[in-house]
C-alpha cells in the first residue's frame, strides 16, 4: 500500500507540489493526470523516495521512506518513462546485479520465467545497445519485478512502445493489480488509464483537482451526462475553453 | 554568400564570447577564470607585458647558435614530413569536411555549391587555428631559444598549421577519389608505405655511401648532435625531400625580420598552392560529412555527460563476468562486480597475477644477470615515480567517473541501499584497480633497487620490509584519496557538473587548477594524524626493536589509521548522499 500524507515539495520560492495527500491500496491501479507542470514527476519521486519532500510523508506497505528508506525501497518497482540501463551488462547480469541489490537467493528461478514471459529468453546475452526501445522497456520491467514488489509505480510506461509493446505492458499492469500490487500510473494517455485504473488523481500547479474511484471522479464532474475521462479531465483542470478544433474550410 | 558565412562565423563568435562573460556573474566561473586569468599571467604574459626590463632572465640570455637554424628548419621539415605521411596512411575514413549538425542541417540544403561549402569550412578552421596559433606561440615563447619575435613565431605556427589543415583537406579529397577508383583503404597505405620505404631505403643507402658515420665528437653537447643529424638531413636527396616542407618551417625559424620575409614568400606559395588544390577539388563529401556530424555530435554528448567510455564511438560487445556474483552479501562487490565488467576482459585478477608472474621471472633474472647497478637502480626509480604520479593523478582522473554517478543518481537512489553502501560501491572499483596497479609496480621497483645497493642481503630485508609497509598503506590511501572528488561532486555537484560539460575555456581550467589545489590540501590535512602516529610508532619501534619491526608496525598503525579515516568519510558521505536531494541540488 502507498500513504502519501501532506506531500510538498518546494523548490526555493516555488511550490512544486502543495499539500497532497493519497493512499493507493493492493490491487488499486490509480492513475496520476495533469498538465504539463502539474507536479506528477515530483511526486512521483518523492514517493519512491528518489528525492525528499519539503513536508509530509510517504510510506510504503507501511514503512515510513524517511526512517526507512531500505525496508520501504525492498517493497517498490519505480519505472521510468525512459529505460535506464547499463551499457555494459548483459540482460542476464542486469537481473544478476539487481539480485544482489535486493537480496533475491533464488533470482535465477525467477529470472527465467520472467524474461520467458516477457518473450526476451532468447536475449539473455544482449547487451543493451543491442535491444529496441521496446526491449529495453521489457528489461527494465524483469528487473523490476524480480523482486516481486508489493508497490509498483510507472512514469508514462508507454513511450516508445510500438502496438504489441502497449498491449504486453497494459497485460502486466492489470495482472500486478490482480495478483494485489498497489500500483501508480502517470501517463498523459487518457484513453490508457480509463482501461487500466481502478481510480484517478488528478493534478494541477502541485495541487489535488480531484481524486478517487474512476466512477467518482467521472460522477462529480460529468454532472450526470456521459463524459469520457478526457472531458473530466478538463473540467477538473478548469481547462474548459479547450474544445474541438473548428472545422477546416476548404 | 560569403557574407552570409562571415556573419555565422561572427555571431557565434561574439555571443560565445558574451556567454562566457555572462557566466562569469556565477562564483564558480568567477573564480575559475580568476585561477586561470593568474595561471596565464604568471607563467606567459607576465614576460611579455614586462618587456625587456625584466626580460633579462635566462630564457632571453641563452639563445641557440645562429648556424643552427638551418639544422632545426631540416628538424621541423622532418616533422611536418612525418605528419603529412600519417594524414596519408592512418585515416579510414571517407572525405569528410567537419560540420556541425546545425551546419549540416542549414548549408547543405541552401542553395550554395560545394566550393563554397569548401570556403566556409576553410574561414571556420582558421577561428581555431588562429587560437592555435596564439597558445602555441605562448607555451614556446616561454622555453623559445631561437631569437627572432613573437610576431615571426605566431606568423611562422599560422603558416605551419594552415597549409597541414589544407593538406589534410586535400588528402581527405584524394583518398575518397582512391576509394572511388577501387583502391581499398588497406591497398593505400601498403602503396603509401611501400613509397615511403622506397624513399627511406634510397635516402639511407646514399647517406652510408656518402656521409661519413658519426664520431665521439658528434654526440659531445646537443649542438653537436643537432649539426651531424642536421648535416645529414641537408644534404642530398634527403633534402629534395624535406624541401617543401621545409619552405613551412622556414618563417617560424627566422632569428629576425629580413630573413623571416625573405622566407614568408616561398612559405605562402606552398600554403597557396594547397588552396588552389582544395578549391579546385570536386569530391562528394557531404554523404561522409553528415555522419561525421552525427558522430561527433554523440560524441560530443557523451563527453558532457562525462561518459567518456561512449565518446569513443566503438560498439560495446558483450564481456564474460570477472567472477560470480552470489545473490546476498556485500553490495559494493556488487558495484565491483559490475564496474569490472564494464572495464573489459583485461581488468581480471588473471590478468594480475600473469603480470606479477612475468615481473617476478624478469626480477629473477635480472638478478641472475649481473646486470649494471645504474640499470638496477633505472629500473628502481622509474617504476616508483610513475607509481607516485599514478598515486597523485590517479583519482583525478577517476574523478570523471565519479561525476558520471551524478547521472545516475536517481537510479542509485531508488535502489534500496544506504548512502555509504553505494559511496563505497562506488569508490571501491578505482580502488581497487589503483591499488593493484601499484602494487606490481611496487613488485618492479623494491626488488631492483635491492639489487641497486651495494649489499643485496641487507638491502632485501630493507626494501622488501618498506614495500610491504606501502603495499599495506595504498589501499586505504587510494581509498582516502578517491573520497576527495567524490566528495567534491556531493557537495559541490554544480561545479563537479561543469568541469568538462560546459566545454573548455580559461574559467574551467582555473576550475581544475582550484579543484587541483583544494585535493591537495585535503590531503595533507587528512595525513598529519597517520603521520604524527606513523612517525612515534616507528621512532619508538626502531629504538626498541629495530627497523624491521618498525617498518612493519609503523605501516599497520598508518594504514589503520588512514583506514578509520576513509570508513568515517564514507559513513559521512553516505549519510551527504542519503540526503542528496536531485531536484534542489542538480540543475533542472
Amino acid at each position: 500500500m502507498i500513504e502519501v500524507t501532506g506531500l510538498t515539495k518546494s523548490y526555493g520560492e516555488f511550490t512544486a507540489v502543495r499539500d497532497l495527500s493519497f493512499t493507493v491500496r493492493p490491487g488499486e491501479v490509480m492513475g496520476l493526470v495533469g498538465p504539463n507542470g502539474a507536479g506528477k514527476t515530483t511526486t512521483l519521486r518523492c514517493a519512491t523516495g528518489i528525492i525528499p519532500p519539503t513536508i509530509g510523508t510517504a510510506r510504503i506497505g507501511g514503512l515510513d521512506l524517511k526512517t526507512d528508506p531500505v525496508g520501504a525501497k525492498r517493497q517498490l518497482a519505480f519505472f521510468p518513462d525512459e529505460p535506464r540501463l547499463f551499457e555494459y551488462l548483459t540482460v542476464w547480469q542486469h537481473l544478476n546485479f539487481v539480485a544482489r541489490l535486493y537480496g533475491v537467493t533464488d533470482w535465477a528461478g525467477r529470472a527465467g520465467p520472467i524474461l520467458t514471459e516477457l518473450e526476451m529468453a532468447d536475449k539473455k546475452n544482449l547487451l543493451p545497445g543491442e535491444l529496441s526501445r521496446g526491449m529495453k522497456q521489457k528489461l527494465t520491467i524483469a528487473c523490476g519485478l524480480l523482486h516481486q514488489p508489493r508497490v509498483i509505480i510507472f512514469d508514462e510506461p508507454l513511450t516508445g512502445l510500438d502496438p504489441g509493446g502497449i498491449r504486453r505492458m497494459k497485460d502486466v499492469m492489470k495482472r500486478l493489480a490482480r495478483e494485489g500490487a498497489a500500483i501508480i500510473l502517470s501517463s498523459h494517455l487518457l484513453s490508457l488509464l480509463e482501461e487500466v485504473c481502478t481510480h484517478v488523481l488528478i493534478l494541477k500547479n502541485g495541487e489535488k483537482m480531484a481524486d478517487g474511484t474512476m466512477a467518482d471522479v467521472r460522477a462529480r464532474f460529468s454532472g450526470g451526462a456521459n463524459l469520457s475521462l478526457e472531458d473530466v479531465f478538463f473540467r477538473a483542470t478548469g481547462d474548459t475553453e479547450i474544445s474541438a478544433p473548428p472545422p477546416v474550410t476548404p | 554568400m560569403i557574407n552570409a558565412f562571415l556573419y555565422l562565423q561572427f555571431t557565434t563568435v561574439r555571443n560565445s564570447v558574451v556567454q562566457r562573460f555572462r557566466r562569469l556573474q556565477q562564483p564558480k566561473y568567477l573564480f575559475g577564470a580568476l585561477a586561470g586569468g593568474a595561471y596565464f599571467y604568471f607563467f606567459f604574459f607576465r614576460k611579455i607585458l614586462d618587456g625587456p626590463t625584466r626580460g633579462s632572465g635566462p630564457a632571453n640570455v641563452m639563445t641557440l647558435p645562429a648556424d643552427l637554424a638551418p639544422d632545426l628548419v631540416s628538424f621541423a621539415a622532418l616533422a611536418l614530413l612525418i605528419v603529412v605521411v600519417l594524414a596519408w596512411v592512418i585515416p579510414s575514413g571517407r572525405a569528410a569536411l567537419q560540420f556541425s549538425e546545425a551546419e549540416v542541417a542549414f548549408l547543405f540544403p541552401a542553395p550554395v555549391t560545394r566550393r563554397r561549402l569548401i570556403h566556409f569550412k576553410l574561414l571556420r578552421s582558421q577561428m581555431r587555428i588562429l587560437i592555435s596559433t596564439l597558445f602555441l606561440s605562448l607555451i614556446f615563447r616561454r622555453a623559445s631559444l631561437l631569437g627572432g619575435s613573437p610576431l615571426t613565431h605566431a606568423a611562422g605556427w599560422w603558416i605551419v598549421l594552415s597549409t597541414l589543415d589544407l593538406h589534410f583537406i586535400c588528402a581527405s579529397f584524394v583518398r575518397e577519389q582512391l576509394l572511388e577508383l577501387g583502391v581499398h583503404p588497406a591497398r593505400r597505405r601498403v602503396l603509401v608505405l611501400g613509397a615511403v620505404a622506397g624513399a627511406a631505403f634510397g635516402c639511407w643507402w646514399w647517406v652510408r655511401g656518402h656521409v661519413s658515420p658519426p664520431t665521439d665528437l658528434d654526440f659531445a653537447s646537443l649542438s653537436a648532435i643537432v649539426r651531424y643529424f642536421g648535416s645529414v638531413l641537408a644534404a642530398a636527396p634527403i633534402s629534395w625531400l624535406l624541401a617543401p616542407f621545409g619552405l613551412m618551417a622556414r618563417p617560424y625559424f627566422s632569428p629576425d625580420y629580413p630573413t623571416f620575409f625573405l622566407a614568408l614568400g616561398p612559405a605562402l606559395l606552398v600554403l597557396v598552392a594547397h588552396y588552389w588544390w582544395a578549391r579546385r577539388a570536386d569530391i562528394a563529401f557531404e554523404e561522409a560529412s553528415i555522419d561525421q556530424a552525427r558522430q561527433r555530435a554523440e560524441r560530443v554528448a557523451a563527453v558532457r555527460s562525462g561518459d567518456w567510455r561512449a565518446a569513443r564511438n566503438r560498439p560495446v560487445t558483450a564481456r564474460p563476468v570477472p567472477f560470480a556474483l552470489a545473490p546476498t552479501g556485500v553490495i559494493a562487490v556488487a558495484f565491483l562486480w559490475k564496474n569490472l565488467i564494464a572495464l573489459g576482459p583485461f581488468f581480471r585478477l588473471r590478468t594480475w597475477l600473469i603480470l606479477a608472474g612475468l615481473i617476478v621471472a624478469f626480477q629473477v633474472w635480472a638478478a641472475r644477470a649481473g646486470l649494471d647497478r645504474t640499470i638496477h637502480a633505472l629500473l628502481a626509480i622509474l617504476p616508483l615515480a610513475f607509481g607516485g604520479w599514478l598515486l597523485i593523478a590517479g583519482p583525478m582522473f577517476m574523478r570523471h567517473n565519479l561525476r558520471l554517478m551524478i547521472t545516475h543518481f536517481d537510479l542509485l537512489k531508488g535502489y534500496p541501499l544506504r548512502g555509504w553502501q553505494v559511496v563505497l560501491g562506488s569508490l571501491l572499483s578505482p580502488m581497487v584497480i589503483l591499488a593493484a596497479g601499484e602494487w606490481l609496480l611496487l613488485l618492479l621497483s623494491a626488488p631492483s633497487a635491492g639489487l641497486a645497493e651495494k649489499t643485496p642481503s641487507l638491502a632485501a630485508g630493507v626494501f622488501g620490509t618498506g614495500s610491504l609497509g606501502i603495499a599495506l598503506v595504498l589501499p586505504p590511501l587510494l581509498g582516502l584519496m578517491l573520497c576527495i572528488p567524490f566528495a567534491a561532486t556531493l557537495y559541490f555537484p554544480a561545479w563537479a557538473e561543469t568541469s568538462g560539460s560546459r566545454g573548455g575555456g580559461i574559467e574551467v581550467m582555473g576550475q581544475r587548477l582550484i579543484f587541483f589545489a583544494v585535493y591537495l590540501l585535503v590531503l595533507a590535512a587528512a595525513l598529519v594524524p597517520a603521520g604524527l602516529c606513523g612517525g612515534l610508532t616507528a621512532f619508538i619501534l626502531y629504538q626498541l626493536a629495530g627497523l624491521v619491526p618498525a617498518v612493519v608496525t609503523t605501516a599497520l598503525v598508518v594504514s589503520l589509521i588512514i583506514g578509520g579515516e576513509f570508513a568515517a568519510v564514507v559513513w559521512w558521505l553516505g549519510g551527504r548522499f542519503d540526503r542528496f536531494d536531485l531536484s534542489q541540488e542538480m540543475p533542472r
